[in-house]
This record gives structure tokens, sequence and C-alpha cells, in this order.
């Protein structure tokens, strides 16, 4: 079957957002519910988000935004391996 | 078109870099993300690889055994090592990060992986006709000595003390297989710290695995009658 967006349903298109400009990754995230200061994405009440699995602040430059409710953690291997042990193969790649 | 100054400037600013980011477009994208449709990573090869890795055999087979979230991951990055490792930068700054996270017991967890000595052993266990409880049994004792039964060399470390350490292990432990293993510039040095130690220790043979990266030395448990003696005797 053929999604909307031209990929097949029930598949998830991973999308880069390496090249995506700043503003529209401030953008992004603030359509998710979140903040930021131009580096580190933030929590609504303007503490810096950690990544759930290191620990460390986020920042736009590294940011995996990932479904299963709205995870944005680091995209090191670490933190993915971490996502994907948590919530299973929510991502299943159209490419 | 948005109002917002802050969509208006995000919009300004996608257009001058590329047309495709506009604000109506990270909408619409933040709808397919809410539909499961899409995820956003700056790295798409990290992911790629990761969801890669969780497709073989060697991942569903230690899956399938092993339930410890812990284990799954340190073993998912150990194939994830082993994917990366002819960029050094990018194997150095995963090292770090999982001693970090794990310590050094988790770091060599994935270097057991990343060897391929997990991939190995396994094969010695479908050929002893273990059952699938035993198999099970023997992955987790397995995972839960590591620290006892390999040594990593890494460039550097002082042969004498690595042998030393070794011949105390086997010592102490007498376990059935013990493995030395390393990577590209210390693959000579894997071979000469294995002779040290089998002058040291009797009722153990060689089984070297060697590639174009990485050499393995397995020093296996030879159980006759005639070893057992002389261990016997020994201590």
């Amino acid at each position: 079957m053929v999604a909307r967006d031209g990929g097949v349903k029930g598949l998830t298109e991973i999308l880069s957002i390496r090249d995506m400009p700043l503003d529209c990754k401030i953008l992004l995230v603030q359509e998710l519910g979140y903040r930021s200061d131009g580096v580190f994405v933030l929590e609504k009440n303007g503490d810096r988000l950690l990544d759930r699995y290191t620990k460390e602040p986020v920042q736009l430059a590294n940011m995996a935004i990932l479904p299963g409710s709205t995870v944005i953690i680091d995209d090191n291997p670490l933190s993915i391996a971490s996502f994907l042990e948590e919530y299973g193969d929510v991502i299943k790649p159209s490419c | 078109m948005s109002s917002n100054p802050a969509v208006e400037g995000a919009v300004k600013a996608a257009t001058e870099v590329t047309i495709k980011w506009t604000a109506e477009k990270i909408k619409e994208y933040v709808v397919k993300f809410r539909h499961r449709d899409v995820a956003f990573v700056e790295d798409v090869a990290t992911i790629q690889l990761a969801l890669k890795q969780r497709k073989t055999s060697e991942y569903k087979i230690f899956k399938d055994n092993i339930e410890d979230g812990r284990l799954r991951i340190l073993f998912q990055l150990g194939l994830t090592l082993r994917g990366i490792e002819k960029d050094t930068e990018k194997c150095k700054n995963l090292r770090n990060t999982i001693v970090k996270k794990y310590g050094t017991q988790g770091l060599h967890i994935s270097q057991f992986v990343q060897n391929g000595i997990f991939a190995k052993l396994l094969a010695t266990y479908l050929e002893k006709g273990l059952t699938p409880e035993q198999m099970k049994a023997e992955i987790w004792n397995l995972f839960q000595h590591v620290d006892q039964t390999n040594s990593f060399v890494q460039a550097g470390d002082d042969e004498q003390k690595v042998a030393d350490a070794i011949v105390t292990r086997i010592q102490s432990h007498s376990p059935k297989t013990y493995s030395i293993s390393g990577l590209k510039s210390v693959k000579e040095n894997v071979r000469r710290i294995a002779k040290m130690v089998l002058r040291r220790i009797d009722g153990y043979s060689p089984e070297a695995y060697d590639t174009d990266i990485r050499v393995i030395v397995f020093l296996n448990r030879i159980d006759d009658e005639t070893v057992k003696k002389k261990r016997f005797k020994r201590h």
C-alpha cells in the first residue's frame, strides 16, 4: 500500500535534518512542544533537555527526534541502541 | 503563511538556504511524525546501521536467549563498533561513551562481540548439540564472565603484564576457553602474548583466527586425564 507521501504504509521515513537551517530546527522543536536557545534543546520550563540515556544536554546539531512519545535524544550510537531496546522496532526504515 | 515572527524568520532562513524547509513543510512533517510516518535524525547512517544490526542472526540469537536490556544494548554496540572499526575516530568516541555509561566491563562486553568471539563460540555450542536451555545457560554464563575469560590487547599494553594477568586468571578459574584478541597494529602483540602464556600453562591448546583487521587466539582447555593429573599435581 502506498501512503500519501509516496512511502510504504506502516514504514517510517528516516529524514536527515543535517542540512536543515537552524531557524527551522528551532521551529521544529517548538512544534513538538520544546524550546531552544539556538544551541540546546530546552524543556518547556527552560531547562536543558537531557538525553535520557547519556544524561548529556541535547544539542540541535546532534538531535534525533524519534516516534514513541516524541523522544528527542542525542543521535550517538549508544542512545540510538538504547532507544531501540526500550521502544522496540518502532522505526521500520522505508529507505 | 503564519504571522508568527519565529515562523517567518524560519521561513526566511529556509528560503535563503533551501526551498525545501518552510514553516508549512515543517508543520506537514510534524503531522507525519505524530502518525509515526517520519523520524528526524542528524546522521541517517547511525540509525540505519543500528536497524540493520538488529536484523542479523547474530543479534537475534542473542536477543532470543538473553533478556537483560543492558547486555542487549552492549551487544548491539559491539556490532556497531565492528561496523565502524575502519573509522578510528568514531570508534574511539563510541568506546569512550560506552566506558562513561557502562564502565570498562561494559566496554569489554562490546569488544567481545566486536571481535566476533561470541559468534565463534556460538558455533562450538551448536556443534556440541546443546539443548536450547543449555545454550541459554552457556550464553548467560559467557557474558557474566567476559572479564575472566577474555583479554583485549590495546596499543601500548605491556605484553609481559598482560601475559602475567592471563596466566593468573587461567590458573585461578581453569576456563574451558580463554580468548586473546586485538585489532590492526597489535595483531603481532597478541600472537606474542599467546606464546608467552602457553609456555607457562599446561593443558591448553591454541586456535587462532586471523583476518586483515583482527586476530583472535583461543586457548582451549584439553580435558584429558593426563592433563588433569598434571594440573592437580602442580597445585
